[in-house]
This record gives structure tokens, sequence and C-alpha cells, in this order.
């Protein structure tokens, strides 16, 4: 078997491999939104942790309309038409203990994704969002197959 | 039944949410328009602080190629002021492409050991014509060895550099720029104090942001395109560390950045396929 790259996908990061490739990386309040092109056979992966910039520091994709953005920009860049690109969505579990919803990042970033991927009119073919875990991916960006497992708060 | 209690707290936390949420939206608006005003401002920006020392370094080159052997002297004075205008240029150029590199999401750790003493003291080398230059000089303070220390060197150089060069550009001349490093337990912090300007609680929420210079005419005297202080808070984070600000009459601004010691490889963060399959807990997408 040949030995596939592996990227690690820190925070605020955005991984795209044209050539088959293991993508990891670990969540908890934070989402990974998985892009790819069901015709050319690849994909990226980014990590955000807030939802929106708010004009602080640099528009980085450590928040989501900028990674999301981002992201699907470079998919196009690679190739890509819209139409051809899917989505998977991971992470936004409600880690650090709050029940107030304007505080709750987990889910504010979920949300985030839902809402800019129907905006851009992508498909959603699956996801796992929300709960009270964190999460691990590991994505293969030639087949678009995604190992996903839950782990404890204390691991993230 | 519906308690009525109950509604009338989720109402109110609601009607609290909502007026967070346009207080947060009525920043942004201002924001936004400031944003304009700051792309403007950048562009002359640019034009001044890269154009300018690029003329100059060309009239400099083209006067020493039509100077005698014998000019050594002049050769010499003329080859320091290049240095200088290619040491600011190669500073501005740095800090906008790793702004650009943050944005565009590819800001990955790339951890090494570091001989922490050697490495801070080769920093202060690079900067001490330019303090020299404004009448400044250094004073370094460790309470440590010449540890090892894990770190990603080219993220902490350009923290570092970017808050010594802040420090000598904010400072009055004829002042210490006093650089101390600590080893704590979980880490080490390094604190850069300079004698100039106060920096106002209410300024020390803004010179975080891209762009933001607090001095805004087209006259000041400060260089720089508002960036590095923004890049400073993106690295410190994804170093996992703080940066804290000290800012008064008495004893100067000071800032402080405090990192922990980052023992993970990029190898043993990778998640593998055996790892996740060790256990039957693990679903596939």
């Amino acid at each position: 078997m040949v030995e596939l790259h592996k990227i690690y996908v820190y925070p605020g990061n955005i991984e795209l491999s044209q050539k088959p490739a293991l993508l990891s990386t670990i969540l908890g309040s934070c989402i990974a939104v998985c892009l790819w092109d069901n015709k050319l056979k690849f994909g990226g992966m980014n990590h955000y942790m807030l939802p929106l910039w708010n004009g602080e520091g640099l528009a980085s994709p450590k928040y989501g309309n900028i990674a999301i953005e981002k992201l699907l920009k470079k998919m196009i860049w690679a190739g890509s038409s819209i139409e051809n690109i899917e989505a998977k969505v991971f992470g936004g579990g409600n880690i650090i203990e709050s029940t107030n919803g304007l505080y709750n990042i987990g889910v504010r970033n979920g949300e985030m994704a839902l809402t800019m991927l129907k905006e851009y009119e992508i498909k959603i073919t699956a996801s796992s969002i929300g709960g009270n875990l964190g999460r691990k991916i590991l994505m293969d960006t030639s087949d678009f197959k995604i190992l996903h497992k839950y782990i404890e708060k204390q691991n993230i | 039944m519906i308690n009525i209690d109950e509604l009338k707290n989720q109402n109110a936390q609601l009607i609290l949410e909502n007026n967070e949420a346009f207080d947060l939206l009525k920043k942004l608006n201002q924001k936004l328009k400031e944003a304009d005003a700051f792309k403007s401002h950048f562009l002359s920006n640019i034009s001044n602080e890269i154009i300018n020392p690029f003329t100059s370094i060309l009239g400099l080159s083209q006067n020493i190629l039509s100077l005698g052997k014998q000019d050594i002297e002049q050769i010499h004075s003329m080859a320091n002021h290049i240095y200088t205008e290619a040491f600011d240029l190669d500073f501005q150029l740095r800090n906008i492409f790793a702004a650009a590199k943050i944005e565009s999401g590819e800001n990955n750790l790339e951890l090494v050991n570091i001989q922490i003493k050697d490495f801070v003291e080769e920093i202060i080398g690079i900067l001490s014509l330019k303090a020299e230059r404004n009448s400044l000089y250094f004073e370094l303070n460790y309470s440590l060895d010449n540890e090892t220390f894990v770190c990603d060197a080219g993220k902490l150089k350009m923290i570092l550099i970017n808050l010594i060069m802040n420090a000598i550009t904010f400072s009055e001349p004829k002042n210490k720029i006093g650089i101390y490093l600590e080893s704590k337990k979980d880490g080490f912090k390094f604190s850069i104090t300079n004698i100039g300007k106060i920096i106002s609680p209410e300024d020390s929420k803004l010179i975080f942001d891209r762009f933001t210079k607090l001095d805004t005419s087209i006259n000041s005297i400060n260089q720089g395109h508002g960036l590095g202080l923004s890049i400073i808070k993106d690295y410190v984070e994804l170093l996992e560390g703080e940066i804290s600000l000290l800012s008064n009459k008495k004893s100067g601004t000071t800032f402080g950045i405090k990192l922990p010691r980052l023992k993970s490889k990029e190898g043993d963060l990778f998640i593998d396929n055996e790892d996740i399959f060790m256990d039957s807990e693990s679903d596939l997408f």
C-alpha cells in the first residue's frame, strides 16, 4: 500500500490536496468543513474556532465566514465547479459548559457552516455537529471517506 | 402547563442577548466604515514605505558605482545607509507576507529546539544598529540559563523583532529598551519595556487590529502598516501563549509574551488510521 501524504489541520488553517492525502484534525467547539469535488476527486478541510470575523485582528480563517469562503475559493482555483462540490461538517461540541445561547460557540459555529453552505447551494452529504463531546476526524481526499471518533473533553 | 415565570425569565434573557447582539452589530458597522478608510491609507503607506526605500537604495548604490577605490570611507557610509534602508524594507515585506499567510490559512507550526539565550541575543544583535541610530540602548536581563526551548523559531523571531522594532519606534530618544527573559515552570516569558508615549486602556483594545496605527497622520514619523501586533496576536495564539500589556507614565510600556513549553510534534499530532481504528467506537462518514 502506498503511504499517503498526511497533513494535520491546525486551528485557523485550511488544507487542500489535489493528490490523494489524509487530512486529520481534533475538534472541540471548533468546526471543520470538508469540501470534495466528486468529479475531480479531490478535496480540502478547514478548521475554524469562531463563527464570524468581527473586524478584530487579521481576517484569518479562524473565523467561519472567512474559512468557508476561502476553502471554497481554493477549490474553485484548483479547477472545481461549484455544482460538483459536496460537503461534510464536523464539530461544534458544547465543550465549555454554558447555557447562554449567545455564548454557546459550538452551536453558533455549526449554524454558520449550515447557513453558508446553504447559501452557496452546496449539498451536505454527512455531518456530526453539536453534543457535549470533542471529535477526531480523518479524511481521505481521494474518496471523501471520513473516519470520525468522539473524544472526552480533557483530551482536546 | 406553561410556567409564566419561566417564560418571563426566558424572555428577559432573550432581550438581553438581543441587545448584546445589537451592540456587536453597531460596533461591526463602525469597523467596516473604518476599514474602507484604512484601505486607502494602506496604499499610500505602501508607496511611502516601499517605493521610497527602494529609490534611496538605487540612488545610493549608483553613487557607490561612480566612486573610485580611494573613497572607501564614503563607500562605507553609503553602504551603511543602504543596509538600514534594506533592513526596514525587508522587515516591512516580511510582515506583509506573514499577514497574508495567516489570512490565507497557511499558518503551520514548525517546532524546533531553540537555545533561548543565544536566540534572543542574535535578534538583539540584528536590531542594535537600528537602536543606535535612534540613540537607544538595550538592557538585557535573564533569570535563566541558556535553556533549550521547543518553539517555532521563525514565528518567535517575528514576534520578538516586531515587539523590539515597536519599542524602538515608539521610544523617546536616549532611553533604554528593557528586555527581560524569565524561565517559568510552565514556559517562558519575554517582557519588552520602552519609555515613550503611553497606550491608553481604550487604545490597547484597538492596537491588535490590522492596519491600525494610533497616530494615523500621513506625516507620522512612525513607520509601519499597523500589521505587527495583529501578526503577533495570531502567532502567540498559535503557540498557545498569552500577551499582556502594561502602560503607564511611571514604568513605561511593557509588552509581555508568555509561551508554554510545546511538546507535540506535527507527527505526533497526526491522527492515524490505526489510531482511530484502535477501538470500535469510530464511525465512517
